[in-house]
């Protein structure tokens, strides 16, 4: 992992250069410390936020292999150990497929990943045979490692018991250089450099070039940059962009819901309050100015109206009965008293009064009036009695006048029903009840009530409030009984929606606040999204660069150019591109490429990765790199592994011959080791040195082997020594021909060709197989003990000769040497 | 000279052979594959060697081997001859040095033993001559 402390570093470097705003680079440093922080910031809360330190952090100890020591697992019975140098250098293990060579790289990574069931879970046709068929106890695999310039190993052992029957029920141990012991090498956190750095290769990892998703590849190869840390504070910055945007939307969603909901309700508060919410920036405190007043509900006239409409009070039925009454009986009183002295009450009186002040003045007289009575004592005070009446009746008369211009006054009133009740209010309760019958049925029966003209009789009169008053009282009374429930209705609906509004509104006083912290989220991502891409282009150059220098010395004769890989996009777009061109043309790598050439990809994408500057593991295993290539990309890889090899501890497991080959004709430094399989998976591994030198060896051996039939030894001696001059004369060959510039196939082609040693020696010392006839003379020129044991050599494997077999190999010896 | 009759008789290259693939003979660490397969061949080609003796002598003079196997099935029969061409060129690539291939396996010897062994004897129980050479016998 690159170092936390200068990817953060690189970070600020950017802040600094594009002059970003101190909120939002508090935002981008609150994210890349975590989600509280982030949280923290956002709602202006202290925060520690990480500063610039330009201390670095130390490099991990560098790690080399020392040895790898497998039993009873997979193709390896008896124990069998691979040692290894620990440090930088090139190191084959060749094995025919089968040999057990591979059990040892996938112990290797079995132990040093400790994790079983990935293991299985990735090499799935193994997962039953994880155990040595033939010897699988004890099973057990052990791979010990060295830091650089520790005095001990660091061992990792991984056992299982014979009742184990999963691979995953391995017991891991681990025994660090210092002595501590753990049970997982995860303890020394390795699993994050092993995802990231993943020193092994093997075929199926090169296979996942091709059947990998883009975002796959994006994925294997993106840890190596150690981006994490901020690929996740990106990740953290979106989580609260979009609980943001959410609430923002949410309280937008709100508004719009309120605004249909209020569009349908009959109140003028509603609409005022979907006029304030139709604004693209809604006046909050207008609105909540709103909610204030809407209880006292003064703005709108027609609920004024009907408030009017529900304080009338007419008068009952009781007081309208006594109305008519009192006129009745006034108008009866009034009447009965007209009918006796009432028109003449006054002129009599008058009459009399003059009389008696005419007796008072002048005594006792004849009537002046009649002349036949007189006016005396007695009439005096009859008189007198009468006047008294009189005076009494005319006061009785204005009594009962003064009573029936009352009663008429009240029941003028109680038919002046637009005192009460204005005719504008009830035209507003028309319009808005939802049932205006009422209303008219109101109006009838006030129109029938008023009906009662100037010219009806006080007793008419009565008799008509009688009849129509009771009948309009009814129908007031339900009118109001209905603009009391519109009242409350209206009372109702707009309480519901003035509860939403005032939720709405505190939302979108928070609201408010969203909208600013989006916009600096927003700002801090689309920064900190540029940077991230930057900063992957950046880091990620060295390694395109890597890839494109291994490419060059892989593809030999391929003409597919390789330039500019990248990584793109982020999340769910991310992917890695390989741009290439074909003869000068533009196509996507994958589709051009052949197996072997998309081998050789899969190297130049996963070397570079595997060989990583921050990862602690200095070693890479590679797992048959060469299966489809062709001899010349073989050749190519053996510079690349070279190279390689001068920094890292390079092991690679082969099954054929090729890079070995290759390696030595190239004349680079490599330990090689050859795998092979007996009978009950014994798996021996013997040091593979130059091939000539190896058969010659061998050849000795079998030559002072002891228990070998003696008719067995002269074909099987002169046999090995015919082998080491093939070889010599192969490479020969080889070495002119490829050196002059043939083409890799062509050499090989004529190389197969040439199957008796006399050709291959023709093809060798003349450059045609077919002068087989001039080889014997032409060794002889070296001596005649060169062509005697060229012929030994050819004869002796038929069947025994009779040269003295030390002789021959010396003699062998030599002649390879002239040959090779 | 490969006409002379040899010391190595059939069975006791056989027996070599199973020697070397079925114990460790010291020094042997490694090149027995190689060891063992030119120990097969030698038992088919002496094998071979008597079977002309006894039954064609007029073929026991061809020197070259292929020839050999090429006529086989025009006197031993196709059976014979399939397997004991096809054991012969796997143990004869297997014995020469080619640097692109690694030895035999213990299993790919074992099988090639066993081809080997029936061969042998296969020929071994030929007891009368069949017509062959310039017979043309397209059942064959």
């Amino acid at each position: 992992m690159a170092g936390d402390q200068s990817l953060l570093d690189q970070v600020f470097d950017r802040l600094a250069e594009d002059n970003i705003a101190d909120d939002v680079v508090d935002l981008v440093l609150g994210a890349y410390v975590g989600d509280a922080a982030l949280d923290a910031v956002l709602s202006g809360e202290p925060v520690d936020l990480p500063e610039r330190d330009p201390s670095t952090r130390p490099r991990p100890q560098p790690l080399y292999l020392e040895s790898v020591t497998v039993a009873g697992f997979r193709g390896v019975g008896p124990q069998q150990s691979l040692r290894l140098q620990p440090h930088a250098g090139l190191t084959l293990v060749i094995g025919r497929n089968g040999s057990g060579k591979s059990s040892y790289a996938e112990a290797v990574e079995l132990a040093v990943s400790g994790n079983s069931a990935r293991w299985a879970d990735r090499n799935s046709v193994f997962k039953d045979g994880w155990r040595n068929l033939h010897c699988g106890s004890p099973c057990e695999i052990e791979v010990q490692l060295r830091a650089e310039g520790a005095s001990k190993p660091l061992r990792v052992r991984r056992t299982w018991r014979d009742d184990h029957t999963e691979a995953n029920q391995g017991i891991g141990s681990v025994l660090a250089e210092d002595g501590q012991r753990y049970t997982e090498t995860a303890e020394l956190g390795w699993r994050k450099p092993l995802e990231a750095y993943r020193p092994f290769l093997t075929a199926s990892d090169l296979g996942r070039l091709v059947t990998s998703t883009p975002s796959g590849l994006f994925d294997a190869l993106a840890p190596i940059l150690g981006m994490d840390p901020v690929v996740d504070a990106d990740r953290r910055l979106m989580r609260v962009r979009r609980e943001l945007n959410d609430q923002i939307a949410a309280v937008k969603a709100a508004r719009d819901a309120l605004r249909t909901a209020l569009a349908e309700v009959d109140d003028q508060r509603a609409q005022a309050a979907a006029a304030i919410l139709a604004k693209r920036t809604p006046d909050l405190d207008a609105l909540d100015q709103l909610l204030a007043d809407a209880g006292s509900d003064t703005h709108d006239p027609v609920a004024v109206a009907a408030r009017r409409l529900v304080a009338v009070a007419l008068p009952d039925q009781g007081y309208a009965t006594e109305v008519a009454d009192g006129l009745a009986a006034a108008a009866a009183l009034v009447g009965e008293l007209s009918t006796t002295r009432a028109g003449t009450a006054d002129q009599a009186a008058q009459l009399l009064r003059m009389a008696v002040t005419l007796h008072d003045d002048h005594g006792d007289s004849p009537c002046p009036v009649c002349g036949a009575g007189r006016l005396d004592a007695t009439w005096r005070a009859q008189a007198g009695e009468t006047l008294d009446q009189l005076q009494r009746d005319t006061v009785a008369v204005a009594e009962g006048t003064r009573r029936l211009q009352d009663a008429q006054a009240r029941a003028a009133r109680l038919l002046d029903l637009d005192r009460r009740i204005s005719a504008h209010d009830l035209e507003a309760m028309a319009g808005a009840l939802d049932q205006p019958d009422v209303v008219k049925r109101f109006r009838l029966r006030a129109d029938e009530l008023r009906s009662a003209g100037a010219e009806l009789s006080s007793n008419e009169l009565a008799a008509h409030l009688r009849a129509a008053y009771p009948p309009l009282l009814e129908a007031f009374i339900e009118l109001q009984e209905a603009t009391l429930a519109w009242l409350r209705q209206r009372h109702d609906a707009w309480r519901e929606h003035a509860v939403a509004l005032q939720d709405w509104l505190t939302r979108a006083r928070v609201g408010t606040d969203s909208d600013a912290k989006f916009k600096r989220v927003k700002a801090a991502r689309e920064w900190l999204t540029k940077a991230i891409d930057e900063l992957r282009n950046e880091l990620f150059q060295p390694f395109a660069q890597r890839s494109q220098e291994i490419w060059e010395e892989l593809r030999q004769e391929s003409n597919v150019e390789l330039s500019g890989m990248r990584l793109d996009g982020t999340n769910t777009r991310r992917k890695i591109s390989f741009p290439a061109k074909v003869d000068g043309t533009t196509t996507s790598a994958m589709a051009v490429m052949s197996q072997g050439e998309l081998q050789a990809l899969g190297l130049s994408v996963f070397l570079p990765r595997a060989c990583a500057d921050d990862s602690p593991f200095r070693f890479v295993i590679i797992d048959d790199p060469v299966q489809s290539m062709d001899p010349s990309k073989v050749d190519g890889l053996a510079q690349v592994l070279a190279g390689l090899a001068e920094t890292r501890q390079v092991v690679v497991f082969t099954h054929d011959n090729r890079l070995p080959e290759a390696i030595r004709r190239l004349r680079i430094e490599a330990t090689i080791w050859a795998v092979t399989r007996r009978d009950e998976s014994v798996v021996e591994i013997r040091k593979n040195s130059d091939p000539i030198e190896r058969y010659l060896n061998d050849a000795y051996a079998i030559l002072k082997a002891e228990g070998l039939a003696d008719n067995a030894r002269y074909p099987l001696v002169s046999g090995f020594c015919r082998s080491a001059l093939e070889a010599a004369c192969h490479e020969r060959i080889r070495r002119e021909r490829i050196g002059r510039g043939e083409r890799h196939g062509d050499v090989e082609e004529l190389i197969e060709k040439a199957l008796a040693l006399n050709q291959v020696a023709a093809l060798a010392l003349f450059g045609d197989m077919h002068q087989g006839g001039k080889v014997l003379s032409r060794l002889n020129q070296f001596g005649h003990w060169a062509g005697d044991a060229f012929k030994a050599c050819k004869q002796g494997v038929h069947g025994p000769g009779t040269l003295d077999l030390d002789v021959l190999v010396r003699d062998c010896c030599r002649l390879a040497e002239e040959l090779r | 000279m490969t006409t002379v009759p040899t010391a190595a008789l059939p069975q006791s290259c056989l027996q070599a052979a199973d020697q070397l693939l079925t114990s460790v003979v010291r020094g042997t660490r490694g090149a027995w594959p190689r060891a063992c397969a030119w120990l097969l061949r030698l038992a088919l080609e002496a094998a071979m060697d008597d079977y002309w003796l006894r039954l064609h002598p007029e073929v026991a003079g061809l020197r070259a081997r292929s020839p050999q196997f090429l006529i086989l099935d025009r006197y031993a029969g196709r059976h014979i001859a399939a397997r004991a061409g096809y054991a012969w060129a796997a143990l004869s690539r297997a014995g020469h040095h080619h640097c692109y291939e690694l030895g035999l396996t213990a299993g790919e010897l074992r099988r090639l033993r066993e081809m080997v062994a029936a061969v042998v004897s296969d020929l071994a129980a030929e007891r009368v001559p069949r017509p062959g050479g310039s017979v043309e016998d397209p059942s064959f």
